[in-house]
C-alpha cells in the first residue's frame, strides 16, 4: 500500500511543480554536460587520413565495393597485435571478393612515423588510416582494440564487435576461437544473403581518450 | 494512465539531479589527482614493467601514458588482471608481492570517474630509477643461447628448452642468477635447471632447430633448479650459507614460455651467474607433492579435485613454495596442520592461471615442527565452460606434459633446522613416493620421469634431486 499512497502524494505535490522541475533538471544536466565536453578542436585535426597524412573518406568511396570493414587497433595493445596473422587472412580471403578493409589506428598520441612503422613491422596489407580524434570510432560505436565495423555500400553498418571469440577477458583467452564473428558477417555479404544487423561484445584495449 | 507516467519521469528526473549532485559533491570533495594519488601507486606497482625496453606493452612514466588509459587502468584493477599476483592475500606473506590494496583500487577508480584529472604538479612523486641491465652488478659468469630462436606470429604459446653448456670453475657456488631475455615482448618466463646427465642434450638433438620442445618439464629429472625469471621478478638468490654446488659437466637448461606477439621474432636470452667462495653449510631439499598423480579426469567435470600430503619428520624452514598446474586447473590450497591441530595456510590461489606460475617466496621462511602434515589440494574444471580448456569439446585428460595434460604439484623447497637432518627428510620424501606406488593401480600411467626418480630414490645414495620450477 506505501507505493500507491507514495505516488498519489508524488502526483499531488509535485504535479503543479512539474514544469519546473524538468526545467531545472534539464538545466543542471546540460550545465554539467557541457562542462565535460572536449574544446572544439581545430577542423584540420578531425581529417581522417592514410598514414602518409593525406585526407581520406573510407566510408564515401563508390568503387563498386560490396562492404567496408574497419578495423580499429592500436599499435601497443597486445591483444590487438596477436590478431593480426588473422586480419592477414580475412584480408586475403575478402578483398578479392569486393571488401574493402582499412585498419584505423585511434591512439591520439600516434605519429605517422610511429603508425607507419608499426604497419610495416606487422606486414599489413589494407590500407590504413589515422584516426586521432575517433571520429570512426564514434560513428561505428567502438571502444576498445580491436574491434571491427562493417558498413555495406549503402553506408548502413550492419556490424560491430570482436572479430572472433578468442579473448573472453583481459588476460583471459581460449586455445582457438570458437565463432567467428567478422568472418562469419563478410560471408553472408559476399554470398549476397540477407544481413541482419548485429553486435558482439569485443575484448581488448578500451580506445585512448 | 497519462499521471503515473508523469510520475515516473518527475521520479526519473529527481534521480538525475541526485546523480548530478552526487557528483558535484565529489567534485567539491576534491577527486584524486594524478600527481597526489595515482602517481605513487602507479610508479610503485606498475612501471617497473611499463617503462621503455621492458616486457609489458606500453610505458606507464607519465601523466599522459596513464590518462589515455585511465580507464583500462581503472579496468583491469579493479579487476585484479593488474598487477599480476595471484596469490590470495591472508595465506601466506609473500616478498615482493605486486598487490594493489582495496583502497589504492578505489582510488583509481575514482581518479578516472572524474576524468583523469592532473593535479599539482608539486605534488609529483619523481619516478624511480629503475635499473638497466644487470639488476645485481656485473655477474661472475655471463652465458647465452648458443642461437637465436625463431618465435612464430601466432599464438598458441610456445614452451621450448634450450640447453647452455657452463661450467663453474671448482671451489665456486653459485649464489645468485640472473636472466636477461633479448626480446621481452615475447618472453613471458623463463625456469631454469641443471642437467648432468646429458640427456637434455640428446633431446635437443632429436629436434629440429634450436633447443627441443616440452611444456610441463624439461623431460627428464633435472639435476636441480637455477631459479628463473618473469616480468618484474627479481634475480633468485639462493638463501644465505645455501649457495648452489653445480658439478663438471652439467647444462644448464633454459626452458622458456614464448608469447607470440602477432609477429615473427626471434629471442636469444643470456644468464648471468654470481659465484660465491663460501660452500654451503645448509642444504634444501625440494618436497615435490603431488609429482606420482593418478589424475585422470572425466570431460564435463567442474571440480574434480587432486589431493596429496606429506608429514614432515624434523622441523624445518620453508623459504618458498611453488604450485604447478596446466591450463584446467583452478583452484590451488595449500596448508600445514601441526602437531598442536593449528593450521597454517601455506598458499591458496582462488583463479590458477597457468601464464602466471612461478615460484612465492615467503617473506619469512615458514617454520614448521617435526610431526607437521602439509596437505594440497587442487580443484580442475574440465567442461566446456572453462574457457581456457585446451581441449574443444572437453576430453579425457590425465597426467602428462603435453598441453592437454594435466599436472597437480606442490614443490616446497625445505631446510631442516638442524642441517644434520636433512638426510631424514630426504628419507620422508623417498617413502613418501614408495608409499604411494603401492596405492592405485592406475599410477602405471605416470610418465618416465617419474621412473626415473623413483629409481634414484631406491638405489642411489645421491642426494634427492630438486626439481624446482622457479619464477
Amino acid at each position: 500500500m506505501l507505493k500507491p499512497l507514495y505516488l498519489r502524494m508524488l502526483m499531488q505535490c509535485i504535479r503543479p511543480w512539474l514544469r519546473a522541475v524538468l526545467l531545472a533538471v534539464i538545466g543542471v544536466a546540460c550545465s554539467a554536460c557541457a562542462s565535460r565536453m572536449p574544446v572544439s578542436a581545430p577542423a584540420e585535426n578531425r581529417r581522417i587520413t592514410n598514414l602518409d597524412e593525406q585526407p581520406v573518406d573510407p566510408l564515401g568511396a563508390a568503387d563498386g565495393r560490396r562492404a567496408t570493414v574497419l578495423l580499429f587497433i592500436t599499435n601497443d595493445c597486445p591483444i590487438s597485435n596477436g590478431f593480426a596473422p588473422e586480419i592477414h587472412r580475412l584480408c586475403d580471403a575478402y578483398m578479392p571478393q569486393g571488401i574493402a578493409f582499412y585498419l584505423v589506428y585511434v591512439d591520439p598520441g600516434l605519429t605517422a612515423v610511429d603508425a607507419r612503422q608499426h604497419y610495416r613491422d606487422y606486414g599489413y596489407r589494407c590500407q590504413a588510416l589515422l584516426d586521432r580524434r575517433n571520429v570512426l570510432a564514434r560513428r561505428a560505436g567502438a571502444t576498445v582494440t580491436p574491434e571491427a565495423a562493417v558498413f555495406l555500400a549503402d553506408g548502413r553498418q550492419v556490424y560491430r564487435g570482436r572479430i572472433n571469440d578468442l579473448y573472453v577477458d583481459y588476460g583471459k583467452a581460449r586455445f582457438a576461437p570458437t565463432t567467428n564473428d567478422l568472418r562469419d558477417m563478410l560471408e553472408l555479404i559476399v554470398r549476397g544473403e540477407k544481413v541482419e544487423i548485429r553486435t558482439t561484445v569485443a575484448v581488448g584495449c578500451h580506445i585512448p581518450m | 494512465m497519462k499521471s503515473r507516467t508523469e510520475c515516473v519521469v518527475v521520479v526519473g528526473c529527481l534521480l538525475t539531479l541526485a546523480r548530478f549532485t552526487q557528483a558535484a559533491t565529489a567534485v567539491g570533495a576534491s577527486p584524486p589527482t594524478f600527481n597526489r594519488d595515482i602517481a605513487p601507486i602507479i610508479w610503485n606497482n606498475c612501471a617497473a614493467c611499463h617503462h621503455a625496453g621492458e616486457v609489458a606493452p606500453f610505458n606507464l612514466t607519465s601523466y599522459e601514458d596513464v590518462r589515455k588509459r585511465a580507464k583500462q587502468v581503472a579496468k583491469i584493477t579493479h579487476a585484479r588482471t593488474m598487477p599480476p599476483w595471484k596469490a590470495e592475500p591472508g595465506y601466506g606473506e609473500f616478498e615482493g608481492e605486486r598487490r594493489l590494496s582495496d583502497a589504492q583500487i578505489a582510488t583509481i577508480q575514482a581518479w578516472a570517474e572524474a576524468g583523469a584529472p592532473e593535479g599539482n604538479a608539486a605534488d609529483l612523486p619523481a619516478l624511480p630509477k629503475f635499473s638497466e641491465g644487470w639488476q645485481l652488478g656485473q655477474p661472475d659468469i655471463v652465458v647465452q643461447m648458443v642461437e637465436p630462436y625463431t618465435v612464430r606470429a601466432e599464438r598458441p604459446d610456445i614452451f621450448r628448452c634450450f640447453v647452455v653448456p657452463f661450467n663453474i670453475p671448482a671451489g665456486k657456488y653459485v649464489k645468485a642468477v640472473d636472466y636477461r631475455p633479448s626480446n621481452r615482448k615475447i618472453t613471458h618466463h623463463a625456469l631454469l635447471f641443471l642437467d648432468n646427465t646429458g640427456m637434455a642434450r640428446k633431446l635437443d638433438e632429436a629436434d629440429p632447430g634450436p633447443g627441443y620442445s616440452r611444456m610441463g618439464g624439461v623431460g627428464f629429472l633435472p639435476s636441480g633448479g637455477m631459479g628463473g625469471w618473469a616480468p618484474g621478478a627479481a634475480p633468485h638468490r639462493f638463501p644465505d650459507h645455501a649457495a648452489r654446488a653445480v658439478g663438471a659437466n652439467t647444462d644448464l637448461v633454459i626452458q622458456t614460455h614464448f608469447h607470440p606477439s602477432g609477429k615473427v621474432e626471434t629471442e636469444q636470452a643470456s644468464v648471468g651467474i654470481y659465484l660465491t667462495d663460501e660452500a654451503p653449510k645448509r642444504t634444501a631439499a625440494t618436497v615435490p607433492l603431488g609429482v606420482r598423480s593418478t589424475i585422470d579426469i572425466p570431460p564435463g567435470a567442474r571440480d574434480y579435485k587432486w589431493a596429496d600430503s606429506i608429514t614432515l619428520p624434523v622441523a624445518v624452514e620453508i623459504p618458498a613454495i611453488t604450485p604447478h598446474a596446466h591450463y584446467i586447473c583452478k583452484d590451488m590450497q595449500v596448508w600445514a596442520t601441526l602437531p598442536t591441530g593449528e593450521k597454517r595456510w601455506l598458499i591458496w590461489i582462488k583463479d590458477w592461471d597457468f601464464d602466471w606460475q612461478g615460484q612465492y617466496r615467503y617473506k619469512a621462511p615458514v617454520e614448521l615442527p617435526a610431526g607437521t602434515k602439509i596437505d594440497m589440494v587442487y580443484t580442475y574444471d574440465n567442461s566446456a565452460d572453462n574457457p581456457r580448456n585446451p581441449s574443444s569439446p572437453p576430453q579425457r585428460v590425465r597426467r602428462g606434459e603435453q598441453t592437454t595434460d594435466e599436472m597437480g604439484i606442490t614443490f616446497l623447497s625445505v631446510m631442516p633446522k638442524n642441517p644434520s637432518d636433512i638426510k631424514s627428510v630426504r628419507e620422508a620424501i623417498r617413502d613418501h613416493f614408495l608409499n604411494l606406488r603401492g596405492g592405485a593401480a592406475a599410477e602405471g600411467s605416470t610418465g618416465s620421469g617419474l621412473g626415473a626418480l623413483l629409481g634414484r630414490l631406491r638405489g642411489s645414495t645421491t642426494p634427492v634431486p630438486t626439481t624446482q620450477a622457479v619464477k
